[in-house]
């Protein structure tokens, strides 16, 4: 099970993809910006997968990388590479772009439209081309509140480990612990409830 | 000795490992533990069922739209070097000023909001009532000229800030334009949605309708066809109907929106009739 999105570029003989990661980042801020689209051929992909799981819908999760990249490049005099790795920093502020989605979105009801389509059929959850499981499940992952959808996307899709959670989420150990197991029990039991709804 | 709830808990950090796997105190407890032991089963069922879900690939229009963003950004970091000569200093007040464009947009409205007021009090005592005239025409422009600053941005919340902002201009032709641009080529369907709940509210504007019809045929969300189509109808005229009537044939369309279109346009057609008899 690996973690890690597409290669990008070559990186120098000897250098992890941490390291590698936190010196282009160092560079981006210090003046290299074109350097970010290294970093974005990298990461860009898991980015779109976690907006993907957040939001399921797949023209928003685009729009949301593409906002995160724009705040990596305009916060980058905030990063700081002795302070842990470029992956974590950025999770930190997809997550900061996540929020703020959610907030807007209800303002600007694409949830409404989503939800007037529920009664009538199929959502926008019809993009993603899978079977009726994956269907129900991204349908009951879409039920969780963001909160307990975020610390199990984390978890569960790009392998966080709860001390890494609890620094991108800034809650302790614990908490993120306990929020996950309740989503996965919640997740449980809507995913029972739709197929049922279902059958 | 753990209990139930910290072992349950415990649990999430090993449902991908073989049980053989698990932490020796885990094990000695599930050993003991047929409630716990149940709980990991039924974890595991869900964690496995998770895998399932597809995992998303990239586009050439991600990469696309990032490169352009990446040129952009780019050219106005080059663009910016000289002045300052060094980074940036993150704790600075000007950065943090810098780094946000609705605060520099917040700021200029500020300073023009002041100078209407400086130049209300300065005309109430001299009687220069052209000049508060011409400041608040200032104003006007200054604010025009944000939105559309605000709306040819990279980042799409700074487009929806900027259509945000549409909402206190008075609606002229040039404004009205903008909108459709926005609602027929924005990337972001959001951004789309948020020009078209702005256009909503002219309804008396022939060109808005106008527009719409227009655009409708053309847009790509469903969502946004879908929305589209509602406003039309709610501004109501055959030619609406008519264009939301041949939305509904689109086989392009998934047959939720179509039958959503077919739905909205049925229920016009029953208020039409009601109102007519």
């Amino acid at each position: 099970m690996s973690e890690r999105g597409p290669e990008g570029p070559e990186r120098p003989e000897g250098m992890n993809e941490v390291d590698s990661d936190n010196s282009i980042m160092l560079r981006v801020r210090d003046g290299h910006p074109e350097e970010l689209g290294v970093l974005f051929e990298r990461h860009h992909v898991r980015l779109l997968n976690f907006f993907m799981k957040m939001s399921g819908d797949r023209s928003v999760s685009e729009d949301l990388v593409q906002e995160a990249f724009l705040r990596i490049m305009r916060y980058r005099d905030s990063f700081r590479g002795d302070q842990g790795e470029f992956v974590m920093w950025m999770y930190r502020l997809a997550r900061s772009v996540a929020v703020d989605h959610f907030r807007r979105a209800t303002r600007w009801r694409t949830t409404e439209i989503d939800d007037a389509f529920a009664a009538g059929g199929p959502t926008a959850l019809d993009r993603i081309e899978t079977d009726e499981t994956s269907r129900l499940l991204q349908e009951s992952l879409m039920k969780l509140s963001p909160d307990k959808r975020e610390v199990l996307v984390l978890h569960r899709f790009h392998f966080k480990k709860f001390t890494e959670i609890a620094e991108i989420l800034d809650c302790s150990v614990g908490t993120a612990r306990t929020r996950a197991h309740r989503a996965m029990k919640d997740l449980k039991r809507i995913y029972v409830r739709l197929q049922r709804q279902g059958a | 000795m753990m209990s139930c709830e910290s072992v349950r808990e415990s649990l999430l950090e090993f449902l991908g490992e073989p049980i053989d796997r698990l932490p020796a105190d885990l094990r000695a407890h599930l050993d003991g533990c047929a409630g716990c032991t149940g709980e990991l089963e039924e974890l595991r069922g869900t964690w496995l069922a998770l895998g399932q879900l597809p995992e998303e690939q990239s586009s050439d229009r991600m990469r696309a739209r990032f490169h352009a963003m990446l040129t952009a950004e780019t050219a106005s970091v080059r663009r910016d070097a000289p002045a300052s000569m060094t980074r940036r200093n993150p704790g600075t007040l000007l950065s943090f000023f810098t780094l946000r464009p609705v605060l520099q947009a917040a700021a200029l409205a500020a300073a023009l909001i002041i100078g209407v007021f400086l130049g209300t009090a300065i005309g109430a005592r001299q009687g220069k009532q052209d000049g508060i005239a011409e400041l608040r025409d200032e104003m006007r422009s200054m604010t025009h000229a944000v939105t559309l600053s605000l709306l040819q941005h990279q980042s799409a919340s700074e487009r929806l800030r900027g259509v945000g902002l549409t909402e206190t201009t008075p609606p002229d032709a040039e404004l009205i334009q903008t909108l459709l641009r926005v609602v027929n080529d924005d990337p972001s369907a959001n951004v789309r949605l948020a020009a078209l709940d702005v256009l909503a509210s002219l309804p008396a504007r022939s060109d808005v309708r106008a527009g719409l019809i227009a655009s409708l045929p053309h847009q790509a969300s469903p969502p946004v066809t879908a929305a589209m189509a509602a406003v039309l109808l709610e501004l109501d005229g055959s030619e609406a109907a008519e264009a939301v009537r041949h939305a509904a044939t689109d086989d392009k369309l998934p047959d939720s929106v179509r039958q959503y279109l077919l739905k909205i346009l049925a229920e016009k057609s029953g208020k039409t009739k009601g109102s007519g008899t």
